[in-house]
């Protein structure tokens, strides 16, 4: 399992590395540096950052109807608020009294009865934003400016936390392209969709061997704006080079027990638990689901969305229980927000404000943490948040990857149980 | 059906080039933005620039055209000169007698549907076909680039139109205004029926308003965020009311009975408004020639424009009535548009890629290919991730769609087998047509289709879950990979003839060779360490060959092979991405 780990390191040893050994200019690039640094490391922990814990991020793209995911059907004001989207009170999975999952959430029901599964209830930020792109840029940056921030939430941990830390599948994005979230200026993340198409064909071995050459560092300061995107291309050419063989085994090489779907959710999920079965070093790795803006005919469309969740996210929870790896994963779903309480005239709902977010892993302490939002006081027919969304995140920065998540996320939040402090 | 079209030209471009340089003379003295005290030369390498941006790419001859035309003449042509186009009349696709549908059986009627569907699925591949031709033949770059354009900016997905011809009608709309006024099209727009259906304006109704259509319009296709409030959005919406598709022959109608009339607030103004007042109203907010123009230089120039530059750019924009060809005009004219922090900074979006690197090797690729190729790099046409169309320029490229970039050039030279590049699952999600055809009884309350009984998809993802019906034959989503495993059994070999072009070109020994292929493949110009890189394939393969150099064209057929080796290498590169 760890050749494929040895072989990427032996190539650029050959090709960066070998020089640097010998005290030449080969290591003015971080990413030669980054390579000699494994090179050189004494244990395994260098390797891949120490610990091997991983957040997976579930993106529930275009607005997840909170009311319809965590059903609040022990309140008047949801009775009376949503006809054609409700969810009845008899179909409903029943937490407690006054919430229940939606009915087609049955393997995530199992899951929060075994205590693997916390809902936090109420997520979102102050003045909130209708805009699908802007809002989720919100969620994305962790920070009321969007892309204005300059970086990801993620990337601002991958920059402080993890600058030293060099395995080249450290952020992986599972899809076309990869989510602001993961930004940080300088990184590279490793995005693919199906590991079966995450390669460069070389018709011979000649060929392979210049391609391999094509990521070099270059010479000089890049001159126009093209020598800069060039150099920026390149590193993302050195990263898919380092990264695809070791993914396509990590995929092709994994088994387990548990039957995932077919589903394209469900097979994607697959692939993150095979990349942590190879130990690749991912620390946190996303994918999307979409389909959620149900402006008409909600009920239909939201049923089939959730159906895909509960399959998906719960073969994936079931995998994690039986591994060994198991309980170093965690997943957090969320989505850019909610819908509005009173539907639209077309048996949907407009966008909203506030929504629940699922934190989920054997490591998790499940539960309902938050607090639901009030349907007898909205703002402007919205629901108001009870739990700022960078608590959930704050807390996944400091118990989950042991770091001050005030660095990360400019301010204090309030910490969550969902994990052990 | 004719799409698989077997006869392929052969393209041998022999003319020499005028690349190194040309002091044609022409120097600009309006300096304007451009800061730098560099003078701006009209060469070979900016008629590239203009050619590369304008359009997909030049060939050599048009490079030594445009040098001697000179800057004022070529943009004058670009821009204003439309080549004669062989038309294409999009059929509706509706059963012979709609009302009949309702006496029939289920059975019945699911077979007119079903008939339908794979009509319209039929029309959507030709169509697309034909306009890869038209993107591929060059004889209208610009008009071909503005119309990709506009279909990324005031987008629609046929994923949830469902009904293919709507969008090839709105395409036709995009073409007839493609050069012609912003104004026009977003009047258009919201009389669009694709539109109106893909942003649920079907179901905006008097009393129980929907949102969609306004926000949309506002935050994307006219005044960007920030500059509107909720209340306008929602104002907005009730104007829009009424605006809808008769399903029953797909024509846009106007619904008095939903319509609200009464008096509305919108960005200040206070009326009776209707949807075309909403579009006059954002037609008159500074904010919206600022957003197209802003849209525009980025498009063209890949890089943010400086703030100074957008408000001229954006005055003279909305001064003119927001024609299009006075505002290209002046932008492909401007010395800052030639400047260094442009040149080669734009990232090629998939479907420039796939025509541009056609077009580069002088080969007639099939239409499929590249449509399909641009697929599989995350830009499926008429299907955009969201409203937002694509992300565009670096976010283009990630370790997967890089690797597989070069992949596909190794399709269409030949050296890479389709089995390597997809698998049948990638080609899965061609246009889906899945919905309720036009004309049957889902209409009114149901314009995006009932059956959204299926996955969610991912932007540019495949869905799984759909393989199995799929692999029914021909007329369903494999038809694509068929069709393309069709060019491959019947030895798709690209006519082209590196060989016989290197000898024309005077290119003989490795130098010569390596050079004159990375000037006629890439967009930029090379750097050293790539330049060495492809000497020292080339010097091992002749190694291999045991053959000296200099003497590498005279092996024949091996020679030929390791030239296209050579072209794949090149275009897979991360060089070849730019522009």
């Amino acid at each position: 399992m760890c050749n494929e780990h040895e072989s990427g390191i032996e190539r650029r040893a050959l090709l960066a590395g070998g020089a640097a050994l010998f005290g030449t200019l080969a290591l003015s690039s971080s990413r030669a540096r980054g390579n000699l640094r494994v090179l050189l490391a004494p244990d395994d922990e260098t390797k891949t950052g120490g610990t091997q814990r991983t957040l997976v991020l579930l993106q529930l793209s275009g607005g997840n109807d909170g009311l319809s995911t965590v059903v609040p059907f022990g309140d008047d004001g949801y009775q009376r608020a949503r006809k054609a989207t409700r969810i009845e009170s008899k179909e409903v999975l029943r937490l407690d009294e006054y919430r229940g999952l939606h009915p087609e959430l049955k393997r995530l029901r199992k899951h929060f009865g075994d205590g693997r599964l916390a809902i936090v209830e109420g997520c979102g930020y102050p003045d909130p934003i209708r805009s699908h792109f802007q809002s989720m840029e919100v969620w994305h940056a962790a920070d009321a400016r969007g892309r204005d921030a300059g970086t990801g939430w993620i990337g601002r941990l991958w920059n402080s936390a993890w600058k030293d830390v060099a395995a080249s599948e450290l952020v992986v994005h599972l899809g076309a392209t990869a989510p602001y979230s993961l930004y940080a200026p300088g990184r590279q993340t490793v995005t693919f969709q199906t590991p079966a198409s995450y390669k460069w064909v070389a018709p011979d071995s000649g060929d392979r061997a210049a391609y391999e050459k094509a990521s070099g560092e270059g010479e000089g300061k890049p001159r126009t704006g093209g020598d800069a995107v060039l150099a920026r291309l390149r590193g993302v050419l050195s990263e898919a080079q380092e990264s695809s063989t070791r993914i396509r085994k990590a995929a092709s090489r994994y088994k387990t027990s548990v039957a995932y779907p077919e589903s394209e959710l469900a097979q994607t999920l697959r692939v993150v638990a095979a990349l942590s079965d190879a130990h690749l070093g991912s620390r946190v790795v996303s994918v999307e689901l979409g389909g959620f803006d149900s402006h008409n005919n909600q009920r239909q469309q939201h049923d089939t969305r959730m159906r895909e969740l509960d399959a998906g996210l719960g073969a994936f929870l079931d995998d994690l229980a039986a591994q060994p790896w198991g309980r170093d994963v965690v997943v957090m779903a969320f989505s850019e927000f909610g819908r509005r309480v009173k539907e639209n005239g077309s048996q949907g709902t407009d966008h909203g404000v506030a929504g629940p977010m699922f934190v989920a892993g054997p490591a998790v302490k499940g539960g309902l943490y938050g607090k639901h939002p009030s349907l007898g006081e909205l703002d402007e027919g919205d629901l108001v948040h009870t739990t700022d969304f960078r608590s959930v995140y704050g807390t996944l920065i400091e118990r989950w990857f042991g770091f001050d998540h005030a660095k990360v996320l400019g301010a204090k939040y309030p910490q969550l149980g969902f994990l052990p402090a | 059906m004719n799409l698989p079209r077997l006869s392929l030209v052969a393209v041998v471009a022999a003319a020499p080039l005028a690349f190194a340089s040309s002091p044609s003379g022409f120097v600009a003295g309006d300096g304007g933005a451009m800061q730098a005290a560099t003078k701006f030369v009209w060469d070979a390498r900016a008629v590239e620039h203009l050619y590369n941006r304008a359009g997909f790419g030049a060939r050599p001859a048009e490079i030594e055209e445009g040098v001697r035309l000179g800057r004022a003449a070529l943009v004058e042509k670009l821009v204003t000169q439309r080549a004669p186009v062989p038309e294409f009349k999009v059929e509706p696709v509706l059963p012979d007698d709609p009302r009949a549908l309702r006496d029939m059986s289920k059975e019945e009627r699911q077979k007119v549907q079903r008939d339908l569907r794979i009509e319209d699925r039929r029309q959507m591949l030709e169509y697309m076909r034909w306009w890869f031709e038209r993107m591929e033949s060059g004889a209208d770059p610009l008009q071909e680039k503005m119309v990709l354009f506009w279909h990324g900016l005031l987008t629609s997905s046929v994923d949830e139109v469902k009904r293919g011809w709507l969008c090839l009608q709105q395409n036709q709309l995009y073409r007839a205004h493609a050069l012609g006024s912003y104004r026009d099209l977003l009047e258009a727009i919201v009389e669009d029926p694709a539109m109106l259906v893909y942003l649920d304006n079907q179901v905006n109704k008097k009393g129980s308003p929907n949102e969609n259509l306004a926000r949309e319009i506002m935050e994307l296709f006219s005044l960007g965020v920030g500059n509107y409030t909720e209340d306008d959005i929602k104002e907005g919406a009730r104007a829009l009311t009424g605006n809808g598709v008769n399903l029953l022959n797909g024509q846009y109608e106007f619904h008095a009975r939903l319509h609200d009339d009464g008096e509305k607030t919108i960005l200040g103004q206070k009326g009776r408004w209707k949807g075309r007042d909403f579009v006059r109203i954002l037609l008159e907010q500074p904010a919206c020639a600022r957003h197209i123009a802003r849209r525009l230089l980025l498009y063209f120039e890949g890089v943010e424009p400086a703030p100074a530059r957008l408000a001229s750019y954006a005055a003279e924009l909305h001064k003119g009535g927001f024609a299009l060809q006075p505002f290209l005009t002046r932008l492909f004219n401007d010395d800052a548009f030639y400047r260094d922090e442009v040149l080669g900074a734009r990232v090629l979006g998939p479907v420039e890629y796939m025509v541009g690197s056609a077009r580069r090797l002088g080969i007639e690729a099939p239409p499929v290919l590249l449509a399909s190729g641009a697929t599989l790099l995350g830009q499926r046409l008429f299907a955009p991730p969201s409203v937002k169309g694509w992300d565009e320029g670096e976010a283009w490229i990630t370790t997967a769609s890089l690797m597989q970039r070069g992949n596909l050039a190794g399709m269409m030279l030949g050296v890479v087998k389709l089995a390597d590049v997809f698998s049948e699952a990638d080609l899965n999600d061609e246009p889906s047509m899945d919905g309720p055809a036009m004309g049957s009884d889902s209409m009114g309350d149901d314009p995006a289709g009932a059956d959204d009984d299926k996955p969610a998809k991912k932007r540019g993802a495949r869905s799984k879950d759909e393989a199995p019906a799929k692999l029914a034959g021909p007329k369903s989503g494999n038809y694509v990979y068929a069709a393309l495993r069709g060019f491959e059994r019947a030895g798709w070999r690209p006519t082209v003839d590196f060989t016989g072009r290197l000898r024309a070109a005077g290119a003989i020994d490795d130098a010569q060779i390596v050079d004159r292929m990375l000037e006629e493949l890439l967009a930029i110009h090379a750097p050293a360490d790539t330049r060495q890189q492809m000497l020292d394939f080339l010097a091992h393969e002749r190694g291999t060959m045991n053959v000296a150099d200099g003497k590498l064209l005279d092996a024949g057929k091996d020679a030929e092979k390791v030239l296209r080796r050579l072209a794949h290498l090149i275009l897979s590169l991360p060089e070849a991405q730019l522009s």
